[in-house]
């Protein structure tokens, strides 16, 4: 089958509405996004109906996409909702919606003509079960996280379904969707958006009499920048970052630096995939791995030494306002104090160095230092969009529990 | 199926030897356990490539009772890069006669049906699919002759699933292990040095910690890892419960024991007459000489798993629809004492409009706006959605407050 190279879209998370701006806004080509009921994210802000609506309008209006997941695995009771939802979500002429339970697929294919994809909690490993979903009505598989860019390329070359495959943030220990250990420890299904991550606790255990405590399961992130080359050679159609409960600086970071690669390795530039990497390990993580996209996850994949998360970059605030004289007015996030060195994360992709000389509250009234949930004016000499992120390079790595 | 009719006994074989003990305790219908092709096999032969033993072993059943059923279970996950062995696998059950096959992967499902149009496929989901209409589509999708129930069923909905499914033969698993979670990892291995990577040797009673001290155990072996609730799920004291149900067959799951024949042979007993004696309506009917005995083989704590009711499915709607129903105007980012609080509008405004600001706390303050500003101290009559507007402080409302009309 011969196939016309597609430039791969890049799929970022958003928790809420401001999130999906700001995914737009760094280079999102789609964003998926979660209602109160049926996602598997029940602990992140969501969307009402309405926030998707105008979300999904903010994205329409840049030639942009917008995925609402209702990727829970139903249960009976679910049915009584679903239907109604699904009629509701459709006056809002979303692009596809995530779907993992075959029951909630059906309904969608019955009841309105919003593209299905596949969830990646479905478990879809070979192109057969991709045949299948694409029988069910699905027009895009999200595969499991434990396949190889070929696998992927095979799936789309057997089918022609659209392939979308994870390639930056946190990796599920098991088989995509094949978890009850959440459900087990707290009574929380993670499949019906209750996971609480029970596979990063620690864990005692005998062998041979030799008693050994640790992470057992808790699996490192993936990031697979350096892969985009690759990647592009697979006939994939989107590439995936996870993380809807995760900051506005991760998202723009992330979202940022696989914008720059997909692009410049599109016009077959030279790509500097150290500088990225390095970009990316600034942002919170639990250590990298390339996941399984080139090589089976080993024991290197997982850090049994420690749960927290690393990070070098600290999310400082937002530009809120711009003033030739007062400078940049930022809502603070974290403590930002006179003599700080900050640095600007513009929309437009370049970083500003900010050097903070003054602070002042936004009566004029000058400051120490500006605590978070504060609003202050900053002395800046350059003017960037409203909406840029402030952020703080820290000394060495810190680790967070 | 009327209700009453006694649901034929399941459970899984992996040695020709065991064969006469299983039959006689009762049990009508034999999955043969291939470690290679089988998440739940413990066998420490899990390398073993050779599946002639799948004969031997029907061959053996068809000898002693020829009406037994027999099926083989393949229910790993499936990758394409695996095909070849997944082949020669279900060409060779067919070969020696077996025509029932039990997966959860639906890419397996579509490959046997493309080997052979009459295979009958059991879907055995792990997790997820638990309710009518997500195994309707299943059946239809797949073209499956039956449905291995996922644990999370409650009693009703199973009743609500097994009445939309017409000639499907119903599974359920009534005794047994609990399947926590089936990883490509084998985190085990990993955990104590790579030269263990290759061994064949699984590893059992892990114990959790930092939650409760429950415990779970794990299996690591070359399928990856794994993992199983320090719980069994026992229907035997929901007799009474479990009569009622049109199931075709009742699963016995009794491989995670140490002394997996012996668990088996004593569940199939307890079960037959404990049966026999709430069908009789003998309610005095005390099974403790078989419970004593029964409870010393399993050695973890008997529950009856969802099987009564899914506490997951108890869900705040109230707060859900509170939620869904939340038209934000915008929220205050800064409070001066005194002075100002400064807003972020998501939606246009006007002076003159009645807002209502909801605070964290739950207190509702009513404001209509007479004067508002911009981030440099510029009068307002009306402002868009995205701009920062600030107006007069007020008591009680802080930062976080959102604002709606």
């Amino acid at each position: 089958m011969t196939q016309t190279r597609q430039k791969p879209e890049l799929l970022a998370p958003a928790g809420n509405l401001a999130k999906l701006k700001l995914a737009f806004d760094y280079g999102a080509d789609a964003v998926y996004i979660g209602g109160t009921r049926f996602g598997l994210r029940k602990a992140a802000d969501n969307f009402s109906i309405y926030e998707m609506a105008k979300g999904i309008d903010y994205a329409h209006n840049r030639n942009k996409k917008v995925y609402v997941v209702l990727n829970g695995m139903a249960h009976q009771e679910d049915f009584v909702n679903i239907k109604s939802a699904i009629n509701e979500l459709k006056t809002i002429n979303p692009d596809a919606f995530i779907v993992s339970d075959t029951g909630v697929a059906s309904l969608v294919k019955n009841h309105s003509a919003v593209p299905i994809h596949t969830s990646t909690q479905a478990s879809v490993l070979n192109w057969r079960a991709a045949k299948i979903w694409q029988n069910l009505g699905a027009s895009r598989v999200v595969v499991g996280r434990e396949l190889s860019l070929e696998d992927c390329k095979l799936i789309n070359l057997k089918t022609g379904i659209q392939v979308e495959t994870f390639i930056h943030g946190s990796m599920c220990i098991s088989h995509s969707g094949k978890c009850h250990i959440s459900n087990y420890f707290a009574g929380r299904d993670s499949n019906r958006g209750g996971c609480i991550q029970s596979c990063r606790y620690r864990y005692d255990f005998n062998i041979k009499s030799k008693q050994q405590s640790k992470f057992l399961m808790n699996a490192r992130d993936i990031m697979a920048i350096s892969l985009v080359p690759k990647i592009l050679q697979n006939n994939i159609a989107s590439l995936k970052i996870e993380g809807r409960m995760k900051s506005e600086l991760y998202i723009a970071t992330a979202v940022r630096c696989y914008r720059k690669a997909i692009d410049e390795c599109w016009q077959g530039l030279e790509v500097d995939f150290k500088a990225l990497e390095h970009e990316l390990s600034g942002i919170s993580n639990r250590g990298f791995t390339s996941g399984n996209l080139e090589t089976k996850a080993g024991a290197d994949s997982i850090n049994y030494q420690y749960a927290g998360y690393n990070r070098y970059t600290s999310f400082m605030g937002t530009v809120k306002g711009v003033d030739d004289v007062k400078g940049l007015a930022i809502e603070v996030r974290e403590n930002i104090n006179i003599g700080d060195h900050l640095q600007c994360l513009s929309k437009d992709g370049n970083i500003y160095p900010l050097e903070v000389t003054s602070l002042t509250n936004l009566n004029g009234g000058l400051l120490d230092r500006a605590t978070p949930n504060k609003m202050v004016w900053i002395k800046a000499d350059f003017n960037p969009a409203i909406g840029a992120l402030i952020r703080k390079v820290l000394h060495k790595t810190e680790t967070r529990t | 199926m009327p209700a009453n009719y006694k649901p034929i006994f399941i459970t899984y074989i992996s040695k020709s030897a065991d064969v006469v003990d299983f039959v006689d305790a009762g049990f009508k219908s034999l999955i043969i356990d291939v470690p290679l092709f089988s998440l739940g096999a413990v066998n420490n032969d899990c390398v073993q490539t050779d599946v002639s033993v799948i004969k031997q072993i029907y061959d053996a059943i068809k000898q002693y009772r020829s009406d037994i059923e027999v099926s083989l279970c393949i229910d790993v996950l499936f990758y394409d890069k695996f095909e070849k062995p997944f082949q020669t696998v279900i060409k060779y059950a067919l070969s020696v006669g077996i025509e029932e096959f039990r997966v959860q992967d639906f890419g397996l499902a579509y490959l046997i049906k493309e080997i052979s149009a009459k295979a009958r496929i059991i879907f055995t989901p792990m997790i997820g699919y638990a309710n009518s209409k997500s195994l309707q589509a299943c059946v239809k999708s797949m073209g499956l002759s039956g449905v291995s129930l996922p644990i999370e069923m409650s009693q009703n909905d199973i009743i609500l699933a097994t009445h939309s499914l017409a000639n499907v033969t119903i599974d359920l698993l009534v005794q047994g292990s609990i399947l926590l979670q089936y990883s490509p990892r084998r985190m085990i291995s990993g955990a104590i040095g790579e030269d263990m990577l290759n061994s064949t040797e699984n590893y059992f009673n892990i114990e959790a910690t930092d939650q409760n001290n429950r415990k779970c155990f794990f299996n690591d072996n070359q399928h990856g890892l794994t993992m199983y609730a320090g719980i069994e799920r026992s229907l035997l004291k929901k007799m009474d419960t479990l009569i009622t149900l049109p199931i075709d067959r009742w699963l016995f799951d009794c491989r995670q024991s140490s002394n997996s024949l012996k668990y088996a042979i004593k569940s199939a007993y307890a079960y037959n007459a404990y049966y026999d004696a709430v069908i009789e309506g003998d309610n005095n009917y005390v099974m403790k000489a078989y419970l004593d005995e029964f409870y010393k083989l399993t050695l973890r704590k008997q529950h009856a798993g969802f099987f009564m009711a899914n506490r997951t499915d108890k869900t705040d709607f109230e707060a859900i629809n509170k939620r869904e129903s939340r038209r934000d105007v915008g929220m205050v980012i800064d409070s001066i004492r005194d002075k100002n609080l400064t807003i972020e509008l998501y939606e246009d405004i006007a002076i003159g409009e009645l807002l209502e600001f909801h605070t964290p706390e739950g207190r509702i303050k009513k404001l209509r706006l007479d004067s508002m500003k911009d981030l440099h101290d510029c009068q307002l009559s009306s402002a868009k959605e995205g701009d920062i507007i600030r107006i007069t402080w007020m008591r009680a409302v802080v930062v976080k407050t959102k604002l709606r009309r």
